[in-house]
């Protein structure tokens, strides 16, 4: 197994999730108990949530955690 | 924070209009007539006098309190500075802003006391000792005292008798009183961090 130590780029889709459930922001940052402008923040690729928050995310939208994040490299 | 810290909290507060109006009256009239006036006068002066006497206690105690206890520390201060934690994004963008105001103060302190460290003198010699072309003269030297004599001072004497207790001011020098900040703040960020990388 090689070593990475290029930077990863995380990028979610929780906009569209947000949307199917028929969400508002602020909705959504009740939900899983963090601020509107973190769930702003987060669609917009300007933070990468926790391991803690990505699993509130995941249980809360019932999917896999691969399914909400797509890892991939910086330099692709 | 209990119920008696938010009480002292808001005394020192709702009290600061009281404190101030004895200021500004103490400092137009004269405080030794105003102590020894009757009537109302002397009332007012001293209700407002042990307002004032209460605030400078409890404002001592908080003062104190915030050194000694994190929680209230915590608590106190992230009001008073506005610092919101509201959830984990914010911690994050406050360490960060944390580091930098660490960082930022502490460069502020290290140029304070080489400023306060450092002695340069540059003079002209006076005519009469001119020697070997040499008019002027550059001198550096540093000079370090902690202690400030002139500011250790004390009146012991006073025109109405004997002075018990006569406080004033820290008799810390100004370079003794940046190095204490410079360790206070060095310490106290190795020891919280040291404390959290272990657990």
């Amino acid at each position: 197994m090689g070593n990475i130590k290029t930077k990863l780029k995380i990028t979610n889709n929780l906009h569209v999730l947000r949307a199917e459930k028929r969400l508002t922001q602020q909705g959504l940052a009740d939900a899983i108990g963090v601020t509107r402008l973190t769930v702003n923040s987060m669609e917009k690729g300007n933070y990468n949530p926790s391991l803690e928050l990505a699993f509130r995310l995941s249980i809360y939208f019932e999917k896999d955690i691969k399914d909400i994040f797509t890892v991939e490299s910086k330099d692709e | 924070m209990n119920k008696f810290d938010r009480f002292f909290i808001k005394y020192v507060i709702y009290s600061l209009p009281a404190v101030i109006a004895i200021l500004i009256w103490g400092s137009i009239g004269e405080p030794d007539q105003l102590a020894l006036s009757k009537g109302a006068t002397r009332f007012f002066w001293d209700t407002l006098g042990w307002i004032f006497m209460l605030w400078i206690v409890i404002s001592f105690y908080l003062s104190l309190r915030t050194v000694i206890s994190r929680t209230f520390r915590d608590a106190f201060l992230s009001k008073v500075t506005r610092v919101k934690e509201r959830d984990e994004r914010e911690k994050e963008i406050s360490g960060n802003a944390a580091k930098f105001s660490f960082f930022s103060t502490l460069a502020v302190l290290f140029l304070f006391l080489f400023l306060s460290l450092f002695t340069v003198t540059i003079g002209r010699y006076p005519k009469k000792e001119i020697s070997q072309d040499k008019t002027g003269y550059i001198s550096l030297g540093m000079k370090f005292e902690p202690y400030s004599v002139e500011k250790s001072k004390t009146e012991t004497t006073d025109k109405e008798g004997k002075v018990i207790v006569n406080y004033s001011d820290l008799p810390l020098s100004n370079a003794g009183l940046l190095l204490i900040l410079i360790l206070w703040q060095i310490g106290g960020y190795h020891l919280v961090a040291r404390k959290e990388l272990r657990s």
